[in-house]
């Protein structure tokens, strides 16, 4: 009796997924030829691009007249493989629309492939999010360091202040030489500011990584330890690269990474610089790491107290005005790793040193303009 | 009589501080309240200086790369021959991560002693003085600025005499400079 019914049931369920589901599914499902014309598609396709039949993929999904450089659908005709890709679609009330499109390839028992079924889900609002996600944490970062910018002016303020009591009493006593001092801290003291103000607007502006191609993690690293080569050798500290072989290339914007690098290994030496150890080291290292990369910095030379006092990430800014340039460095590094979909950590250990790391997972870094092969 | 001032002549303040402009800064306000002063540029250079010089008092800055003021307070309270000397922190640190800790540190463990004994920077060059004038025991001052030195003296007045005063002051300068 029992199985009778769920026999029934289950060829209400088959038929209704042969009768049904083809039009139910709120997913815009296309069938193209070899020639990429549309040869059958479901009612939520329909209802998204209206009259498909006789029209090419390329012209229905992107308003093109010809075939897309990068189509996945060509190699998947060719190698049978299942592709999942980010396309763009067309804008749509002045928004630009994106898909997240697989292709499926309908294999022959003779291993020939006549059609390629194309499905695509509409990811807009999903991509919406992501980028309102990332302006709230550029605006979280921005308020994080609102104290430390109030702290950064505070201290050109002390020099100012400094400036002046030199500059006035010099004059009130004829003392040029004091007035001299105290005119030329004034003038320093106002360039510092003025560049810290014109970088730190730069930073709140924000921008996507701008130029995003595809670039070898191992030849920026090398980059900026050649930047480094002959500093690092004058002021007596061993600075030493170790590369990880294996690191595919990775999409990425190359001068940020390169910016990144260089403020870390910068700090490093710098680090070393105020310790009294015989022997500092600086060392950059990439590895690859799970499904990404790491680059790390670590220097062992900072004395004890210096080290420990530098408790970098609540305090960004640079308080010494001996020390070139404005401080952001490190705010503007973990901004940079943040809209590549990294991490930046760090720890420092008493007498040991310190180890800075910008962790990638490849599956957050940047898009290419075009779909990226995720397969 | 006894001007306040003579007293601070023979008084010498050491300032520790890791910027140059600071330590002009400070330099020029004991300078101009009549004091001595000598530099360091950071811990090290001060506990040197400390076993050379043994100044009346010193003006010490916090976070200093080689040797911290934290640091070199403790060094100093170990040691008999330099605990006495009064000590000022000036520091810009005193709210924040880089030297609240220590601060508290040394008030807890009376290394140093109650809130006359740290400034925080920017520095008020009248508070300035005050706090060392009272801790050395001389007269307070009320403005700073309105006491010129000696060497200022001698230079306004310069500027405004005759010929023939300038001089007789020359000749006399040059008899004062062979006593």
């Amino acid at each position: 009796m029992s199985s009778k019914k769920s026999q029934e049931q289950s060829g209400d369920i088959a038929d209704w997924v042969r009768t049904k589901l083809w039009d139910q599914v709120p997913i815009d499902i296309g069938v193209i030829d070899s020639s990429f014309k549309i040869i059958e598609a479901n009612r939520s396709f329909t209802r998204t691009y209206g009259q498909w039949k006789g029209r090419f993929c390329y012209s229905v999904y992107k308003g093109k007249p010809e075939q897309c450089e990068d189509c996945p659908a060509v190699k998947t005709f060719v190698d049978g493989q299942i592709r999942v890709t980010e396309e763009r679609g067309q804008v749509r009330e002045g928004q630009q629309t994106y898909y997240l499109v697989h292709i499926v390839p309908v294999v022959r028992r003779d291993g020939e492939i006549p059609y390629v079924i194309e499905m695509s889900t509409d990811i807009t609002q999903i991509k919406q999010l992501e980028q309102e996600k990332r302006v709230a944490e550029r605006l979280a970062a921005v308020g994080q360091t609102v104290a430390g910018l109030a702290h950064g002016i505070k201290n050109v303020l002390m020099g100012l202040e400094g400036g002046m009591y030199m500059a006035r009493t010099g004059i009130q006593r004829g003392n040029v030489e004091r007035m001299l001092k105290g005119w030329k801290i004034l003038e320093e003291d106002i360039a510092r500011i003025t560049s810290f103000t014109m970088e730190f607007l730069e930073f709140a502006r924000g921008r996507t990584p701008a130029r995003v191609r595809i670039v070898e993690p191992n030849v920026i690293a090398t980059k900026v330890f050649k930047l480094f080569e002959d500093k690092a050798r004058l002021a007596g500290i061993d600075l030493s690269v170790e590369l990880d072989d294996s690191i595919e290339p990775a999409p990425m914007d190359a001068e940020d990474i390169h910016t990144c690098l260089t403020n870390l290994v910068s700090n490093a030496l710098d680090a070393c610089e105020t310790s009294d150890e015989l022997e500092r080291h600086v060392k950059i290292r990439t590895t690859e790491q799970g499904n990404g990369f790491v680059f790390e910095v670590s220097d062992d030379g900072a004395g004890i107290d210096y080290e420990i006092k530098k408790k970098i990430f609540s305090n960004f800014f640079s308080t010494k005005a001996s020390k070139k340039g404005t401080g952001l460095g490190l705010l503007t590094t973990r901004k940079i790793v943040q809209e590549h979909g990294g991490v930046v950590s760090f720890e420092s250990t008493k007498g040991e040193g310190s180890v800075f790391r910008l962790e990638f997972s490849r599956s957050r870094l940047p898009r290419l303009e075009s779909g990226v092969e995720q397969a | 009589m006894d001007r306040p001032q003579d007293e601070a002549q023979h008084k010498t303040i050491l300032v520790v501080d890791d910027e140059p402009n600071v330590r002009d800064y400070l330099e020029s306000i004991l300078e101009d309240a009549g004091f001595r002063v000598i530099t360091a540029g950071d811990g090290e250079e001060a506990l040197a200086i400390i076993k050379k010089e043994r100044p009346d008092f010193i003006s010490l800055d916090l976070i200093m790369p080689k040797k911290s003021g934290h640091k070199l307070l403790y060094e100093l309270k170990r040691n008999p021959a330099y605990s006495r000397i009064p000590v000022l922190v000036v520091t810009a640190h005193a709210q924040d991560d880089l030297g609240r800790g220590d601060l508290k540190d040394l008030l807890a463990n009376r290394i140093m002693s109650g809130p006359g004994t740290y400034l925080e920077k920017p520095v008020e060059p009248v508070a300035y003085v005050r706090s060392i004038q009272r801790a050395l025991g001389l007269e307070e001052t009320d403005d700073v600025t309105d006491r010129l030195s000696i060497k200022d003296e001698l230079q306004k007045e310069i500027r405004q005499a005759s010929p023939e005063a300038l001089r007789k002051a020359l000749e006399a300068l040059k008899k004062a400079g062979e006593d």
